[in-house]
């Protein structure tokens, strides 16, 4: 049900435009152009270096910072069903994730020139890569639980998660590298998103699997299912009530 | 859902209290600035105000049972519907619901302005959960019914109100349910369809074991219905059956 019902958001976005879901793929992969030519000069780099590491970056960043927005409202945007028709709430989250899900395989079709191009891609690279995607999106169903119910509770958190996410995205390497700040490595190593971003940045430019980063998540993910679990128990029925 | 517990519905003590929230309610700041200082600041996020809708209703529903609610305004009709429903968990006491549930509530539920015709018909069968093969099924009954042809392709913001009706009505009353939940009779548009509309209405009902139905139209009752509750702030106040029905139109 979450499928088609996801499908059907992606439709209905891009009715009336011809090129469809590929506008936001363009207008993505401009910017990673633009961005990478500008950033490579400034920050002293090569381009071919940076331009791959800043596009895998900027496309699971999009993913998670949107989905982790979207799944704010999740059960607020669906009220009208979720006051109507007794479904589990996980439905209303699984469309968000999936939807999003859609939008990054669309966009993953600029990294198939730049893996080409940088020709450090393998193919256990790729898997490891597309493992971890999955990764995401089942941490984002638990995360989306979890910020759909509070939510619904308090509305002024969506602001606040807005206003995170902008902070989050300067404070975590993905317009730069984290040899950047060597001296400060600390940083890179206590940021969770980092690591998140490196279950799917790692196999593609370096084609190792990221060992570190995926007990770290595992840990991350492991932790916010449970908090999840908790509150869609204890307060799972209320939500209705709340809308 | 046990598949072989028989058709009906069973409530016990049942009781629902909304929490009324105003803005400070919904602030997370001031929840938070109100639980660290003890109460002093944000003073007037601190005493909830929750309004109790049902108080402690019991009641059984048995097949072939057609319940009339009645009451005024805010009485409860709708929300011991919206319990009915699986929608609003009671805060106390037990509900049992055996059997499918279908509730026309809102016709125009998960109805998309953006989407064609057919791509609502599709939605709304997703959302009840019919297989894909019984949404193609519909498709053509729905489409033939509503007597909207080719309008069914093009969006429904370009459809007029009632061609709009038509189609939400079409749709909501194209299920087939054990239980049916009904906010008022519905009725549609110009002399020719309404009768249309009617009878599908009452096929429909008819062939559902049981039916609950919130009314203001005391005749309306009187002629559907074979037992009324009649509520007020949230208690059941009387129960009428048989003869007293016929009472109530007169």
């Amino acid at each position: 049900m979450w499928g088609l019902l996801g499908l059907h958001d992606i439709k209905q976005r891009y009715r009336r435009s011809s090129l469809g879901p590929f506008w936001l793929t363009l207008s993505m992969a401009i910017m990673i152009g633009t961005m990478g030519m500008l950033y490579a000069r400034l920050f002293g780099q090569n381009v071919s270096e940076y331009l791959p590491f800043l596009a895998v970056g900027l496309l699971v960043w999009t993913f998670m910072s949107t989905a982790v927005n979207e799944l704010c409202l999740s059960f607020i945007a669906a009220d009208t069903i979720v006051k109507q028709i007794k479904l589990p709430l996980t439905v209303h989250v699984a469309r968000v994730v999936w939807r999003n899900v859609l939008i990054l395989a669309h966009n993953a079709v600029i990294l198939v020139p730049i893996a080409l191009w940088s020709g450090k891609a393998t193919p256990l690279g790729i898997v490891t890569a597309l493992v971890g995607v999955f990764f995401l999106a089942v941490t984002c169903l638990f995360l989306g639980l979890i910020l759909g119910i509070l939510c619904a509770r308090f509305r002024d958190i969506p602001q606040i998660i807005a206003s995170l996410t902008q902070i989050v995205f300067f404070l975590t390497p993905i317009l730069w590298k984290p040899e950047v700040i060597a001296d400060r490595i600390w940083l890179v190593g206590f940021n969770p998103i980092f690591h998140y971003i490196e279950l799917v940045r790692a196999p593609i430019l370096q084609g190792h699997v990221p060992v570190q980063s995926w007990i770290i998540c595992a840990a991350i993910s492991l932790g916010l299912a449970l908090v999840a679990t908790l509150l869609l128990a204890r307060f799972g029925r209320r939500v209705a009530y709340w809308l | 859902m046990g598949l072989n517990q028989p058709i009906g519905i069973v409530a016990d003590g049942i009781v629902v209290s909304f929490p009324i929230f105003n803005a400070a309610h919904r602030s997370l700041k001031r929840t938070v600035l109100h639980a660290t200082t003890g109460g002093r600041v944000a003073r007037e996020s601190g005493s909830r105000v929750s309004v109790c809708a049902l108080d402690r209703l019991s009641f059984h529903i048995r097949p072939g049972d057609r319940v009339g609610l009645i009451g005024h305004n805010g009485s409860g009709k709708t929300t011991l519907l919206r319990v009915l429903s699986g929608v609003y968990e009671p805060v106390y006491g037990r509900i049992s619901v055996q059997g499918r549930v279908a509730s026309l509530l809102d016709l125009s539920l998960g109805m998309d302005l953006e989407a064609t015709g057919y791509e609502n018909i599709r939605l709304r069968a997703i959302l009840a959960g019919l297989t894909p093969a019984e949404v193609q099924a519909k498709l053509e009954e729905i489409g033939e019914f509503s007597e909207l042809d080719e309008y069914l392709e093009m969006p429904i913001r370009t459809y007029s109100s009632g061609m709009m009706l038509r189609l939400a009505f079409a749709v909501s009353t194209s299920v087939n349910a054990d239980i049916l939940l009904m906010d008022e009779w519905l009725g549609v548009g110009d002399a020719d369809f309404s009768k249309k509309a009617t009878r599908r209405l009452e096929e429909l009902v008819d062939r559902s074991p049981i039916l609950v139905i919130a009314s203001h139209d005391p005749k309306l009752i009187a002629r559907t219905c074979t037992r009324v509750l009649r509520l007020e702030h949230g208690v059941i106040v009387e129960e009428l059956q048989g003869r007293q029905l016929q009472a109530l139109a007169a």
